[in-house]
């Protein structure tokens, strides 16, 4: 760790210097806008409690294309047809309520990690109050909640399956652990020093990717009870997986030597890997979700990720493995965090709200106070059925709850 | 009575301000973004200006209040979620030709907040694992693994311009 010290100082040294411009800051500002705080403060003491829960199942019809404010007939028709369907057609949700989930242990705030592809196990960790990076994770079956015990720090369950076994990690003395959650135990992963668990899929193939210093290195474990397999790698490169199809195909962002971006990169059921293609000459891919032969995610500007800035231009995009054609899809105007087998996709808006694109339209869901924050309201995981979609929402004190948005 | 609490509150407050945007200034590299966490962190201060005036170390307290504004707990959430913040969740490639300053800041910046905050408290305020968890609310193995998450991504990204960096003494 000496080493690790003098490195660290040496490098971060190189930030020390004082600031050039003046000072915008405002005192009497803080003054005025604190003196209005407080008094909310009180307010909220005073009568607030009450108001706070009674909000926190609202219903509120969905509207196709509510959400755009921009003419509907602007756009690519193409990228609003739904992906070619294998499955049998559900139709899309038309109301959505939302609900706070309960949190065990009265702790004030919680999250939700991951699901299952049905939604009846929700995933998710508390934070205690003065938390000391330890979190209780959670798992709510049909919305009741239980504690798992998951050793070490910084503790999540990321995916579930079906069968209701669960994957995810802790944080240990050598380095993160990754851990199976099945029949109602928790046991580490073998076959690797030290890493992580990411997402399983109904086989039960589970991916993640061992951590050793100072690399990376994407794995599988073809069950919970097989060491690690390495998956092969161009030499030089690193990186992280995202998801695993139903197939084993195992989809990974990737950063290959001396290049300057990330690179989308996919192993098949056979395990042997490729590079994806580009969503054009000057953007990258960052998958999120693969289902069948289609992978999801958003098309980043790579002018922008070398600049180190917020990209405005980012684009969802649907990616046909089998072709190599990109969708956009414009027509979804947030950043999606999970996908359905219908194509189905979830996340959240610059507003601040959480929003679902099915079938045709974008629809907002509900909040469950306010969206006074752009990261307010986040619809994490969306079921195979799109009826249950869960997340996380801003309370009236802007402390974050674990919620799910009922869809009918 | 009113007006000496908000004297101390405004003294206070006009004495730290360079240290305060300096602090910000380190944790988020952008001197614009760096006034609007400070006033926020202050207005915070002015809420909790009973506690805080009895703090045993008010210095050390406006700090916590300080880095605990950058980090916002939101960022803990899922790395998608970041997407929206405004410190990405990538590691930013570095080209050759910039200089160390703003190589280290660009990677630096992609480094989620968290891991910016143990980097910039540890190695530039060179505070210890115990300070730096009391800092930011979490474990000392927390910290420790930020560290150690942080330092990898720096070098992965840096690469032999930071190992330069470490051996020219």
């Amino acid at each position: 760790m000496e080493s690790e010290e003098r490195y660290g100082v040496a490098v971060l040294r190189a930030l020390d210097v004082e600031p050039t411009t003046a000072s915008r800051v405002d005192v009497s500002r803080a003054v005025s806008d604190g003196r209005r705080r407080r008094l909310i403060r009180r307010w909220a003491r005073i009568g607030g409690c009450a108001a706070v829960t009674a909000v926190a199942v609202a219903s509120v019809p969905l509207v196709a294309g509510a959400l755009r404010g921009e003419d509907p007939t602007v756009g690519d028709s193409i990228a609003a047809t739904p992906p070619p369907a294998t499955q049998p057609a559900v139709t899309p949700p038309t109301a959505c309520t939302v609900s706070r989930l309960p949190i065990p242990g009265g702790h004030p705030m919680a999250l939700v990690t991951g699901a299952d592809p049905t939604g009846r196990l929700l995933l998710g960790r508390a934070y205690p109050e003065g938390n000391k990076g330890r979190y209780p994770v959670v798992i709510w079956e049909n919305g009741v909640p239980r504690t798992v015990d998951v050793p070490g720090a910084d503790q999540a369950l990321r995916d579930a399956n079906t069968a209701g076994v669960a994957v995810g990690s802790g944080w240990g003395d050598a380095g993160p652990v990754p851990y199976v959650y099945r029949d109602g135990k928790v046991s580490v992963l073998p076959g690797v020093p030290t890493g992580e668990a990411v997402a399983i899929n109904e086989a039960g193939v589970i991916i993640g990717q061992s951590s050793g210093s100072p690399d990376s290195a994407p794995v599988v474990w073809r069950s919970a009870t097989e060491p690690a397999t390495y998956l092969p790698m161009p030499s030089g490169w690193t990186g992280n997986v995202v998801a695993v199809g139903e197939d084993g195909s195992v989809l990974a962002l990737l950063r290959a030597a001396g290049r300057k971006v990330p690179q989308a990169y996919l192993w098949g059921p056979d395990g042997r890997g490729r590079t994806l293609p580009k969503p054009s000459e000057n953007e990258y891919f960052r998958p999120y979700s693969i289902q069948r032969n289609l992978a999801y995610g958003v098309a980043y500007s790579e002018e922008a990720f070398a600049m180190g800035g917020r990209d405005r231009s980012a684009t969802p995009v649907r990616l046909d493995l089998t072709t190599g054609q990109y969708t956009r899809l414009p027509d979804v105007p947030m950043i999606p965090s999970d996908a359905n087998g219908s194509g189905w996709l979830v996340g959240s808006n610059e507003r601040g709200q959480a929003a679902m694109s099915a079938g045709k339209g974008m629809i907002t869901l509900p909040d469950l106070d306010n969206h006074k924050s752009s990261t307010a309201n986040i619809a994490s995981t969306v079921s195979e059925d799109g009826r249950i979609v869960a997340g996380q929402a801003d309370d009236a004190n802007e402390v974050i709850q674990p919620v799910v948005w009922n869809c009918q | 009575m009113k007006d000496a609490w908000e004297q101390e509150y405004v003294e206070y407050v006009t004495a730290r301000l360079p240290a305060l945007r300096r602090l910000a200034c380190l944790l988020c590299g952008d001197e614009h973004r760096a006034d609007d966490i400070v006033q926020d962190a202050i207005t915070k201060l002015y809420v909790h200006w009973d506690k805080a005036r009895a703090a045993t170390n008010l210095d050390a307290y406006v700090r916590t209040v300080l880095v605990r504004t950058f980090v916002d707990e939101k960022r803990l959430a899922w790395s998608r979620v970041r997407l929206f913040a405004s410190a990405p969740d990538r590691p930013n490639r570095v080209d050759i030709g910039v200089d160390d300053r703003t190589a280290v800041r660009a990677a630096l910046s992609g480094l989620p907040a968290r891991q910016q905050a143990v980097l910039v408290l540890r190695f530039l305020y060179d505070l210890r694992v115990a300070e730096v968890s009391e800092i930011l609310g979490c474990s000392e193995g927390t910290v420790k693994s930020q560290t150690y998450h942080g330092l990898a991504t720096l070098r992965q990204v840096l690469g032999d311009r930071s190992n330069a960096m470490a051996w020219t003494e």
